[in-house]
């Protein structure tokens, strides 16, 4: 073989945030102690039977509409049977051949347009922990409703893969249909990955690398198994279908277990669900209610002369695109509105003060602010220190400058007073700028806009202070 | 006729402690049954598709509330083994 073509199709799972389980009235909680949400229908204890929950089957319509699928006009759920300690029923509730969504299609930044299978609703399985004394088995997590959504293999890179991954989960979250934690888990995805010469149309083995619960260690681990399988082709030989797991720490892959096939999993219809219409009128509403999507988002920011990474930044969130239009809706510039949202506003929410889905002061407020700078009422040492205030205690603009008493200095002279005793309290410094070292520079501007509490911008103060040592 | 001794297996791995008397009664049972299913296999039903569902009637939906189920104490009950407030099973490879 000469040169290759990568193939990847990724299935991707996404945990629903539902009040309750998918077939059971338990609650479907993150992060209780082991084995509180339980009952006999999750358990799989005899005589139980289950019930579909009304929200988990509408999630999974909407993301099959946000993904451009057709929805089933009757679907049905099927009995996946295999045996491990984590399945209390012997088997997982899953569909087959009837699906909620099917034949979809995404278009991924970077990736193209990448088809979509299917888009079904199966159940979580319990969370397994393996222990010195054996393993213990924590059921909060059974029956949790999954939703899967399977591409086709219309990968080529790691990175296409990556970039696919993430675009589905930022759809999850504009849609609200899962918190999609990765550090919990609730994002989750297999790959399948093999390589052919390019340009051709066959399918060579492929392995299944599964359960990968991160961005990075998929790419690194697809960008692993392209140079094994190609390393295994230069040599004439042959690549196994096979189930493979990714070991981080040594950054290689691992053989696991020979694929199964769908017959090793004795596939049947669920016995205890009947099948289920699904009412075209309650897909449209459910259609009519969908939210802006992020790529729709990221076109609209685009058009507004956002920069790249301000795009991504301000578009990947439901909250900081709601509180971007509320900044241009009161006003407010779009470049300036996103310096601020990316920048301290950004940072205020990595700290943990402030956020944007539930802001401490509304997005108009922004508009309001930066009108004010724009006005030349307020500095930009001075607006940090507003949104700061409005972000710890909420209010308007109007009472934060009043309060801080930020009022800009307009007065020339009465600047220049300030300017005057900074110079005169520090003499090095002064020495330093006239001897021509500019570094000083910033560091008496910082002294003129401690002195005056932000209140003089510092286009201003520079001009001045030079203005006086060069006298 | 159930194979010989087929009760006592199934017992033991559902983890059924049955006296004689009533392996006895479960054994003809099962063989009733098996028989059962031995004359079906008379029918040709080649032609015929399976029948999953013997109603034409749509699965109700349930509304998305949450309630309490059991307590892990009565759950964990039955349980062969534990650890605290997890069920303890045989140590396995991790990959499964």
């Amino acid at each position: 073989m000469s040169d290759f073509e990568t193939v990847i199709g990724l299935e991707v799972h996404i945990e629903l945030q539902t009040e309750s389980k998918m077939f059971c009235s338990c609650a479907n909680r993150f992060g209780d102690p082991p084995n509180t949400n339980i009952c006999p229908v999750c358990l799989g204890l005899p005589g139980a039977l289950p019930r579909p929950n009304a929200a988990g089957i509408d999630a999974a319509i909407r993301m099959a509409l946000a993904l451009g699928c057709r929805v089933a006009k009757r679907s049905k759920f099927d009995r996946k049977n295999y045996f491990y300690p984590d399945l209390p029923k012997g088997y997982q509730i899953s569909q087959l051949d009837e699906p909620i969504g099917a034949d979809g299609q995404v278009e991924v930044p970077l990736g193209g347009s990448v088809r979509i299978l299917r888009v079904q609703l199966e159940e979580d399985a319990g969370k397994l922990q393996h222990e010195a004394q054996g393993a213990v088995v924590d059921f909060n997590r059974a029956g949790v409703p999954l939703l899967e959504i399977v591409s086709a293999p219309d990968l080529r890179s790691p990175q296409e893969a990556r970039a696919y991954w993430e675009e589905i989960r930022r759809i999850a979250l504009a849609l609200g249909i899962s918190d999609a934690r990765m550090e919990e888990g609730s994002v989750r995805a297999d790959a399948n990955i093999s390589l052919r010469i390019a340009g051709s149309e066959e399918l060579n083995p492929r392995v299944e690398i599964k359960n990968m619960n991160s961005f990075r260690f998929l790419e690194r681990a697809l960008a692993y198994e392209t140079e094994r399988q190609t390393g295994i082709y230069r040599q004439g030989g042959r690549v196994e279908q096979e189930t493979r797991g990714w070991d981080d720490p040594r950054g290689v892959t691992f053989s696991q277990r020979s694929k199964e096939e769908a017959e090793d999993y004795r596939y049947f219809p669920e016995p205890d669900l009947l099948p289920f219409a699904i009412d075209p009128g309650h897909v449209e509403e459910l259609r009519a209610s969908l939210p802006e999507l992020p790529a729709r988002r990221r076109q609209r920011l685009v058009a507004l002369g956002l920069q790249e990474e301000q795009v991504r930044l301000i578009a990947e969130s439901g909250g900081r695109t709601a509180f971007f239009d509320g900044a241009m809706a009161a006003g407010g510039d779009p470049g300036e509105a996103a310096k601020w949202i990316c920048g301290d506003l950004a940072r205020l929410e990595n700290d943990g003060r402030f956020d944007f889905g539930q802001p401490a002061f509304p997005a108009a407020e922004l508009g309001e602010l930066l009108g004010a700078v724009a006005k030349g009422e307020l500095t930009g040492p001075g607006s940090k220190q507003v949104v700061q205030l409005l972000a710890r205690r909420g209010g308007t603009v109007a009472s934060a400058i009043a309060e801080l008493g930020l009022g800009k200095i307009d007065d020339l002279e009465a600047v220049r007073a300030e300017v005057r005793q900074v110079l005169a309290e520090q003499p090095k410094a002064v020495a330093d700028l006239a001897a021509g070292k500019q570094q000083v520079m910033g560091f008496l501007v910082g002294q003129v806009m401690r002195r005056t509490r932000g209140r003089v911008a510092p286009d201003v103060a520079s001009r001045l202070i030079t203005e006086e040592v060069g006298q | 006729m159930a194979e010989q001794g087929i009760v006592a297996r199934l017992a033991a791995l559902a983890r059924l402690e049955l006296d004689a008397g009533e392996a006895d009664t479960l054994e003809r049972d099962l063989g009733a049954i098996l028989e059962h299913v031995e004359r079906l296999r008379a029918l040709r039903l080649s032609d015929v598709d399976a029948t999953y569902w013997t109603t034409q009637a749509a699965q109700g939906m349930r509304p998305d509330e949450h309630r309490p189920g059991l307590e892990v104490e009565d759950a964990l009950s039955s349980a062969a083994a534990r650890a605290g407030r997890f069920l303890l099973v045989p140590g396995m490879r991790e990959d499964g």
